[in-house]
């Protein structure tokens, strides 16, 4: 039997405010152990919450941006759990007026279509603390530096049909979250995680599979993982005639498996009810239109005069404009060098490979963003060859060398002294008798061996042509 | 509404406290009798009505995006029962 | 030099430190030698602040003696209700759960009397977490009430009404959920001043239902009350729920008038589950208030009948959440014999926690869980807007509400405990006042056949603490309820 999967993904994003949702204690990652809590994110007694101004901004900025419409009157609710992360032990989040509901994200689909991946509603949040298992002793330690940071969770709608849907969903998402500058998105410091609400069902079949939830992915490529191994475990249960139970699930990325977290925790009645320390947000008509005018240029925009204007490929302006990071040095190495195709040409064949062989992710490239531009216009001035270029390029790209200096010192320069061209290629001639013989004798092909032993010996630095041009006058 | 053990129990159970078998019993008795009392709510017409939660319309009350320094840890875990390493410290959680 | 707390208020205490008539630690000399004498009787301390306090007394004589007077109440030893936070001074809400939690902030309010040169001296006794209108919950013992220390002093500000009546303190903080602060005025025939929810921040106050809550002041008089509402009041940027108001000024009270003020009485207050006397009291305010030039009339607030049912509902609700973070693991009491995380939840919180808050959290449970949230929960809310409405339509008709505080006189010690039911239509007169967020002002009017105060409430419009303050101010100038007991020197401690 065939069977199809429906997806839904709930996506934390941290946000970049300087603060945290309600106190004003550092949201920077990192820091010692509990350095970065006051009595307010501790929950002590006494001690009450007063909201962020920014996270409003950001919130709204991130709804307008995915297409929702801004709930005017919006607040907060309480979410009653006794967890050890929790130092309240309720969640202050948004249950009954989401801030933002009702939009979309256009997707690129297996098929080469684009779709609409809808958005149900986006709500603040804070964040929880951390825990760390006490590998000496039996026990759990707790650091609530990254608790009340503020979160964003937006909630799809289950219109994802497979792994690869998701990602691409996932990409463009935490592609608008960053052109936007809401949140840096990344995901091994947690500030961008997903939980997957899948559920699969016999094609054909009109309802819904029932739906598991799964939490705990800290990689693109683990939230593929789980989709797989999770739709596979459901299909089997269903073949077996067994029932899937509606469960939530932590996905085990080491063991390539997921587990059911236990059955308490799926029971829970969470008691939501509006949290009376917080008085409601009302947005007015002209702050919505003016963060809407203060929006940057979305990826799809952006991809759309990529195409139109500047005549890249389509395909690089959707590698491109998925990375904010691309983006901005696609665009500072385009205006400095005038050439945008050849821009997103190096971007895409060198600096993908680059990137791919060191496991790199584009947020965390560190070369000055000039240095593409630099190489670009030496190259097109031949002042170094191709294969030059791409030697500096990677030495920029491993110790962010300034590219200007660095041919100079180890002497990189395409040479523009003819007689040590001419005296080097003699050298090579008067070396290599048997080939120049060959070449006599008709054989082509050996004027290429010749030609790149010339270049060999000219450390690749002078122009290919005027080698050749050499050659041939010195055979003929 | 009638206040059965089982209640009683699942209250137990989400307020993370647990009562002795007297206690139990008494408590029944006490809240079977606040929960008839307030059973007489459903004799008010509210249909319609929105709920007041804040007592008056007050909107907006944010605070600026400025970071402040943050507590000491020393006295942060000053009133912590256990604590390890600048950290909280609880007995083992499980998944 | 002899100071007599009993017979003298704060804001005369004030102008003789100011005029150097008496030297500030003379003051804080003179409610701790009262406190000696008396509080092994009545019990209204939790705890005192002695070092904090003669060094602040320093402080502020340097001040006054370089001629710098910050306020009206400037030099005056204050005391203040133990669910408020004090650095550095431990808070402990009376519960076994916050019995040695010591606070790394102050409450807004203490910051501000203490800005305004006052003197922190101790903290005051209350029922559990507030929880409760007899000071009996308390794990430091109950509470006794100055005219019969058989009989409990009200709650849950019971330590705070019972220390200004006795003279152990001159003045003092408390705070009011349903009526924490106007019910143990009335029980021990003191003045105070349940504030307009929002007036006053709750930055410190230690929460029980935050949508209820607020800090007031308790003294001998309204005045005194004035003083200090005026410098705790006003809005604070750590409390998203405090409003800004125009600046109160308490010598705006002084010269006000009844005359052409129309005061009504809400007739299900002075109906059949009142005691005949206290309605008597009310009856013969009303006509002090006509002698004044005031019109004064009956009519009717049926929806009073539901404003207790709702309020438990609320009440309980919120606390129920806000109690939640006492879990033993960041602050306040962990069971020391926990063998697993559930065990650390449960056993510190069933013996941390009392029974009567334990009583409430469980109802709190059932009033927010899926089922019965719409049903209960949600209909408070409606009711509690249904109350607000109908108090704010009569007060559109008269300047201010005149009520019983209470349906009785103060009750004997371990009467309300033995039936909850009972003891929270206790509230029957004052949970509207809270579920409606209006100011009241708590006055003694009379004395029953036991020799018990009566106090009758002013209820006001939002934000208008100035006209009851003011028509009290009255009242008290013309009449004379106020009393001091007849007081029983203990064995010293
Ligand atoms: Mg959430
Ligand atoms: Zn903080």
């Amino acid at each position: 039997m065939n069977y199809e999967l429906t997806l839904g993904l709930e996506v934390h994003t941290e946000l970049s405010t300087k603060t945290k949702i309600f106190c004003n204690c550092t949201t920077e990652f990192g820091g010692e152990q509990n350095t970065h809590v006051c009595e307010g994110c501790l929950g002590m007694p006494g001690t009450l919450p007063v909201l962020n101004k920014s996270v409003v901004d950001y919130a709204i900025k991130t709804g307008l941006a995915t297409n929702c419409s801004i709930t005017q009157f919006n607040k907060f609710d309480r979410k009653n759990y006794f967890y050890p992360d929790l130092p309240k032990a309720y969640q202050i989040s948004q249950l009954y007026f989401p801030i933002c509901q009702n939009g979309f994200v256009e997707v690129n689909t297996d098929d080469g279509n684009t779709k609409r991946v809808r958005i149900k509603e986006i709500h603040m949040e804070e964040d929880a603390g951390k825990l760390i298992h006490d590998p000496w002793e039996d026990c759990t330690l707790i650091d609530y530096n990254r608790g009340a940071v503020p979160l964003l969770e937006i909630v799809s709608e289950p219109d994802l049909s497979s792994a690869q849907e998701a990602i691409e969903y996932l990409e463009k998402l935490r592609a608008i979250l960053q052109y936007v500058g809401v949140s840096d998105c990344k995901m091994q410091e947690g500030s961008f995680r997903a939980d997957i609400n899948l559920s699969v069902r016999p094609v054909g079949q009109k309802e819904l599979g029932v739906r598991t939830e799964m939490k705990n992915m800290n990689s693109f490529k683990a939230i593929a993982r789980a989709i797989e191994s999770e739709s596979k475990r459901q299909i089997e249960l269903i073949e077996e005639g067994k029932t899937v139970l509606q469960e939530t699930r932590r996905w085990d990325d080491n063991k390539g498996k997921s587990f059911a977290m236990r059955s308490k925790e799926n029971a829970q009645d969470y008691k939501y009810f509006p949290d009376p320390d917080l008085p409601p947000i009302e947005i007015s008509d002209k702050q919505i239109e003016d963060i809407r005018k203060s929006l940057p240029e979305l990826p799809e925009q952006k991809k759309l005069r990529y195409v139109t204007q500047l005549g890249l490929p389509e395909y690089d302006t959707g590698i491109i404009t998925n990375s904010v990071h691309l983006v901005a040095l696609f665009e500072k190495t385009a205006e400095l060098c005038g050439n945008p195709k050849e821009a997103a040409n190096w971007i895409m064949v060198e600096l993908m490979k680059l990137l791919n062989d060191s496991a790199t992710l584009p947020e965390d490239m560190s070369f000055d963003d000039t240095s593409l531009a630099k190489i670009i216009n030496l190259l097109a001035e031949n002042k170094i060859t191709r294969d030059t270029a791409k030697k500096v390029f990677a030495k920029v790209f491993e110790d962010d060398v300034d590219p200007e200096q660095y041919i100079k010192d180890n002497n990189l320069a395409v040479m523009t002294d003819n007689t040590l061209i001419k005296s080097t290629i003699e050298k090579v001639v008067a070396d290599n008798q048997k080939s120049v013989d060959e070449y006599k004798g008709g054989k082509t092909q050996a004027l290429q061996y010749l030609i790149g032993q010339s270049m060999r010996a000219l450390r690749g630095q002078a122009p290919a042509q005027e080698v050749t041009k050499i050659l041939k006058e010195l055979l003929d | 509404m009638q206040i059965e053990n089982d209640i009683i129990r699942y209250l137990e159970a989400q307020s993370k406290i647990e009562l002795s078998d007297s206690q139990r019993d008494e408590c029944k008795n006490n809240l079977q009798n606040i929960v008839s009392f307030i059973d007489t709510l459903s004799e008010l017409d509210t249909n319609g009505v929105q709920p007041l939660i804040q007592s008056f319309p007050i909107v907006n009350a944010f605070r600026e995006d400025e970071v402040t320094p943050s507590v000491d840890r020393e006295l942060l875990l000053s009133n912590a029962p256990n604590k390890k390493d600048g950290y909280f410290k609880v007995p083992k959680t499980v998944d | 030099m002899n100071i007599d707390f009993t017979k003298m208020t704060a804001l005369e205490l004030a102008k003789k430190i100011q005029s150097g008539e008496i030297k500030v630690r003379q003051a804080v000399d003179a409610v701790y030698e009262s406190i000696d004498k008396f509080d092994s009787t009545y019990n209204c301390y939790i705890s005192t602040c002695k070092e904090k306090a003669y060094k602040k007394a320093d402080e502020v004589q340097a001040r006054i003696d370089s001629g710098n007077i910050v306020s009206a109440l400037a030099g005056v030893p204050v005391s203040v209700k133990d669910n408020i936070c004090t650095k550095g001074i431990k808070t402990t809400a009376a519960s076994k759960m916050l019995e040695n939690f010591n606070p790394i902030y102050n409450a807004t309010v203490v910051d501000r009397m203490e800005n305004a040169d006052m003197i922190i001296v101790g903290k005051l006794n209350l029922d559990e977490f507030a929880m409760g209108n007899t000071t009996e919950t308390s794990i430091f013992g109950a509470t006794n009430n100055p005219w019969d220390t058989s009989r409990v002093p009200g709650g849950s500000s019971g330590g705070s009404a019972v220390s200004v009546a006795v003279g152990e303190a001159v003045i003092s903080l408390g705070s009011d959920t349903g009526g924490s602060i106007s019910q143990p005025c009335s029980f021990c025939g003191v003045t105070g001043l349940k504030p307009t929810y929002g007036s006053v921040s709750r930055h410190g106050l230690i929460a029980c239902a935050s949508s209820l809550d607020q800090i007031g002041p308790i003294a001998k008089d309204v005045v005194d009350c004035a003083a200090l509402f005026e410098i705790i009041s006003g809005k604070d940027v750590k409390d998203g729920t405090s409003m800004e108001t125009p600046k109160f000024d308490y010598s705006k009270i002084l010269d006000g008038d009844a005359k052409g003020k129309k005061i009504g009485i809400p007739s299900e207050l002075l109906g059949e589950n009142i005691d005949p006397q206290i309605k008597e009291a009310i009856q013969n305010t009303a006509k002090e208030f006509e002698k004044l030039g005031a019109t004064v009339e009956e009519f009717s607030l049926p929806i009073v009948k539901y404003s207790v049912p709702a309020y438990y509902v609320i009440a309980s609700a919120e606390a129920s959440s806000n109690l939640s973070r006492y879990d033993g693991v960041k602050f306040g009491y962990s069971t020391p014999n926990a063998t697993d995380l559930q065990d650390l939840y449960i056993k510190s919180r069933s013996e941390g926690f009392g029974m009567e808050v334990k009583r409430r959290l469980l109802l709190g449970n059932l009033v927010l869980s899926k089922d019965y949230y719409e049903s209960y929960y949600e209909k408070a809310l409606q009711t509690k807007r249904l109350v607000q409405q109908d108090l704010l339509k009569a007060l559109e008709k008269y300047d201010m509400l005149l009520a019983p505080v209470a349906p009785t006189t103060a009750y004997k010690k371990d009467e309300a405990l033995s039936s909850p039911l009972d003891m929270y239509m206790g509230s029957f007169c004052t949970v509207m006042v809270n579920l409606a967020g209006l100011p009241a002002v708590s006055v003694p009017c009379g004395f029953d056949n036991n020799n018990l105060p009566i106090g009758m409430q002013l209820i006001g419009k939002p934000f208008d603490e100035t006209s009851i303050m003011q028509v009290a101010h009255i009242f008290q100038k013309t009449t004379d309820f106020i009393k001091t007991p007849e007081l029983i020197q203990g064995v010293a401690k």
